[in-house]
């Protein structure tokens, strides 16, 4: 087969860090190639030279076997690159045919638009991919994977014959996934390339032809999916033997800590119920994971039980003692602590360094605040003592936490929550955007957390994690509560179609 | 070599406000030659009418007082989210509010001096209180609401004083306040007065407000991430409020301070906008306390070493405004200066886009 693409000696560097160090590797024409590795492996600094968003120091790409300079996008789209990217940039208020269409519009005459060849275009490309995209649907009434599919749509319109796909599974359901998978095939068949960006080695596995694997900015091995193993992928990328381990069992389970009784909560901007009557309990010793698809009411359920959301209904007890309407300082000082879902927003004063970010929350307790004066002798000390523990990574406890890489931000904040004991921990995807080594870091603290007797409260995206940590798994769906069972009696399949709205009597047996 | 890279860019934050100050004058350099003049010898005028005798110098001196209030008050709010521009209309009205103080009543030294700068830092206070409350339970934004407020303020303090408090001549100014409520005068002959004392207590509590005490913590986490503070059980709308009414106070104590200390009077339209300088101040002196000494200090030099320059140098009054114009454009484009300061520090590009986002 051809090679429709090439890289030579690609070299990218960011001050002192090499982000690209002479990447080489070949891409088959018609072949799907999984670019994989950890956060920080250089894999999007790549596509974005690939796009011509930046230009690299050093080296060739070459397209077809011709060496070429792409300086921006509109080089690269010209060459036949199309980028999907991980964040959208779709107009939501404009319908699927003009986004798709956008900057390239069918005209009747230069100051008309052609709207019904827009939307005949639109179609006629839709259907020979099989997207089932609706042409005429505005964009903000679609859903994130059909968001997805427009993007795919805009890049087959301007030709595209090389599609990078950087992270495209992480805001899709599985059967959202599955069904990217089979368009991706689709586009295969039809003899478009593929560069599918990832580190989920399981949908590597199961869509790749090729894979190469990159870490610390260099490629270590490029390698045909048949020779190769999740294990042995784990092992290029990071380095080492890696365990995707299983957690051991609850192994004692007390007395219910936290009570959730009949929450109701409507959104203050456009008033619409955002939990409706949410009940469950978790108790000492126990995960309880809450699966769902993002936007169903995790983060509403979480401000609500730190007393953020205002509850139109409903109780929340802690041990038996009624917290409801208590202010976020209370709820925090009796015994709740929380991972919040957006590490830099709610979890870190980014500008905050270290040793302030490990008492955040802590300010007016002892031993940071006696008499309203602060103690930054007992604020550093703290510090140093959890960065030791917790093996955080930073020069020192004067870093700026803004300065941190993810995993290492992240481990302040579990650092800083799991240090006091909270009876009940709130963890709000605690794993998002994170690498293998620091994913297993923050599970194993949860584990521990719980071993220790104390009851936590998972909430996440990905199924996986929520089958592997949880004793129970709850799922939400628009704000409601739709089932609670044993990890053991489900599956991810069933608690897919679960977060989709579906119940267990549609489930075939 | 090494070592001063090393010192500047651990010190890029000082190094940039210092090369935007030295850019401003080289700036003014290039104009004076443009206009045949010598700049190093109007430098010379300058440095020697802001420093060049004790006089001159107690005289810059009680230039910063005012000055260095009220950048202290636009800290003290811009630390903890809150944009306080309506600090010029608190000052007029803490400084007529103490005027009326001073004059009104007759007092032991020791209580009306005190009560009167009390009753200007309330004055200020509580005007500051009404962008506060529209900010935080109306989300007004507070730029707008608080320059706006500054003219009620003006026109306020210009309608007393002409229709409400009795005048003494022809100048719009209020009676002077009574003995027990001025300040000492340090340097007889000059205008430096016991007033430096109250400003060096401001900085330093005002720093001690901030860096040591919970309170401080709480308003610089609001003032970073109020989505995180609020998280973490910090009641952001009640800080915002305390840290406008600080803010407010302050400024209202500036006003106070230059009528017990100058003026001995409410005299209308004293103040040759303090309060807005004071945000310049602010922005040179990084936002700190005590580097607003530092920049404080060169304002106020600004405004006695170019009356110097302007009578021996030759230079007309124009030029004089703008070269203050300068120095405020070039400090307020520190940001750029700082991008450029560190590529060529560093050999790097700062630019957000090139940070890896792997």
């Amino acid at each position: 087969m051809a090679t429709i693409l090439e890289m030579r000696g690609v070299i990218k560097r960011f001050g002192d860090v090499l982000a690209n160090d002479h990447v080489e590797f070949k891409v088959e024409k018609g072949s799907i190639h999984s670019i994989v590795g950890e956060n920080g492996a250089g894999k999007t600094t790549l596509m974005n030279i690939l796009y011509g968003l930046y230009q690299a120091d050093a080296g060739d790409i070459l397209i077809n076997g011709e060496k070429v300079i792409i300086k921006d996008p509109s080089d690269a789209i010209r060459l036949g690159i199309g980028s999907i990217h991980q964040h959208f940039k779709l107009i939501p208020a404009m319908t699927v045919a003009e986004n798709v269409m956008l900057g390239n519009e069918p005209r009747k005459n230069p100051f008309m638009l052609d709207l019904k060849e827009l939307n005949d275009q639109t179609r006629r490309l839709s259907d020979q991919y099989g997207l089932a995209v609706d042409p005429e649907t505005l964009v903000e009434d679609i859903s994130v994977g059909i968001r997805q599919r427009v993007e795919i749509l805009k890049a087959l319109y301007r030709k595209a014959n090389l599609l990078i796909l950087d992270e495209p599974t992480a805001l899709l359901t599985p059967q959202e996934t599955e069904d990217l998978f089979r368009i991706i095939k689709r586009l295969r068949a039809d003899g478009k390339t593929i560069l599918f960006i990832s580190h989920k080695l399981k949908e590597i596995m199961e869509i790749s032809d090729r894979v190469t694997v990159m870490r610390d900015g260099k490629v270590v091995d490029t390698v045909e999916k048949t020779d190769t193993s999740e294990v042995k992928l784990a092992r290029l990328m990071v380095g080492r033997d890696v365990f995707l381990k299983t957690a051991h069992p609850s192994k004692k389970i007390g007395e219910v800590i936290l009570k959730a009784d009949h929450l109701s909560a409507v959104s203050e901007l456009h008033h619409r119920p955002v939990l409706s009557n949410v009940s469950f309990e978790v108790r000492a010793g126990e995960i309880l994971g809450i699966a769902g698809i993002d936007g169903n009411g995790q983060t509403e359920l979480v401000r609500a039980l730190i007393g953020l959301q205002k509850l139109s209904e409903g109780k929340i007890y802690l041990s038996g003692q009624e917290i409801t309407r208590l202010p976020v300082k209370e709820m925090r000082d009796v015994g709740i602590g929380v991972i919040p879902e957006d590490r830099l927003v709610e979890g870190l004063v980014v500008d905050f360094n270290v040793q302030e970010n490990l008492c955040l929350g802590q300010q007016r307790n002892e031993p940071f605040s006696k008499n309203g004066l602060f103690d930054w002798k007992a604020v550093s000390s703290n510090a140093e003592n959890l960065v030791e523990k917790f093996d955080i990574r930073t020069p020192n406890i004067e870093h700026l936490a803004r300065l941190l890489s993810g995993g290492n931000q992240q481990k302040v904040i579990v650092a800083r929550e799991i240090f006091h004991a909270p009876d009940m921990m709130i963890a709000a995807q605690p794993t998002r955007g994170l690498d293998i080594a620091a994913t297993d870091f923050v599970h194993e603290e949860l584990i521990k957390h719980r071993d220790r007797g104390k009851a936590v409260l998972l909430l996440s995206l990905s199924l996986e994690e929520i089958m592997l940590l949880s004793t129970r798994i709850a799922v939400i769906y628009k704000g409601e509560i739709i089932s609670i069972v044993n990890k053991e009696d489900t599956t991810v399949e069933d608690l897919g179609l679960l977060m989709l709205g579906g119940s267990y009597e549609h489930i075939p047996a | 070599m090494e070592k001063a890279r090393k010192f500047l860019e651990k010190n890029e934050a000082i190094a940039t406000s210092v090369l935007a100050v030295i850019l401003a004058f080289i700036m003014v350099a290039i104009l004076l030659l443009s206009t045949g003049r010598n700049p190093i010898q109007a430098f010379g005028y300058f440095i020697r009418g802001a420093f060049g005798t004790v006089y001159n110098f107690a005289d810059t001196v009680s230039r910063v007082i005012p000055l260095l209030i009220a950048a202290i008050a636009f800290i003290i709010g811009a630390k903890c989210s809150v944009f306080n521009v309506g600090i010029e209309g608190q000052l007029l009205l803490g400084a007529l509010t103490s005027a009326v103080i001073g004059f009104g009543l007759d007092l032991p030294k020791a209580i009306h001096l005190p009560l009167m700068l009390l009753a200007g830092a309330l004055a200020g206070g509580l005007y500051a209180l009404i962008p506060a409350w529209l900010k935080v339970y109306r989300k007004v934004n507070e730029i707008l609401s608080t320059i706006m407020l500054n003219y009620p303020a003006f026109f306020f303090t210009h309608y007393i004083v002409l229709n409400v408090t009795p005048l003494e001549g022809v100048i719009p100014a209020t009676p002077f306040i009574k003995d027990t409520a001025k300040f000492v005068n340090i340097f007889p002959g000059t205008r430096l007065h016991a007033g430096v004392i109250v400003t060096i207590l401001v900085v330093i509590l005002a720093n001690f407000l901030l860096k040591k005490t919970s309170l401080g913590y709480e308003m610089r986490a609001v003032g970073l991430n109020q989505e995180a503070a609020r998280f973490h059980g910090i009641p952001v709308e009640k800080r915002m409020m305390l840290a406008f009414f600080l803010s407010g106070c302050l400024a209202g104590l500036a006003g106070a301070v230059e009528v017990a200390g100058v003026h001995y009077r409410y005299l209308d339209q004293f103040s040759p906008g303090y309060g807005y300088d004071s945000i310049t101040v602010a922005m040179v002196g990084l936002m700190n306390p005590f580097g607003a000494i530092f920049s404080a200090t060169l304002f106020g030099a600004l405004k006695t070493g170019i009356v110097d320059m302007a009578v021996f140098a030759e230079i007309p009054r124009q030029l004089i405004t703008l070269i203050n114009g300068i120095v405020v454009l070039f400090v307020s484009a520190k940001s750029l200066i700082r991008s450029r300061f560190l590529e060529v520090v560093k050999g790097k590009k700062t630019d957000a886009l090139e940070k890896e986002t792997a």
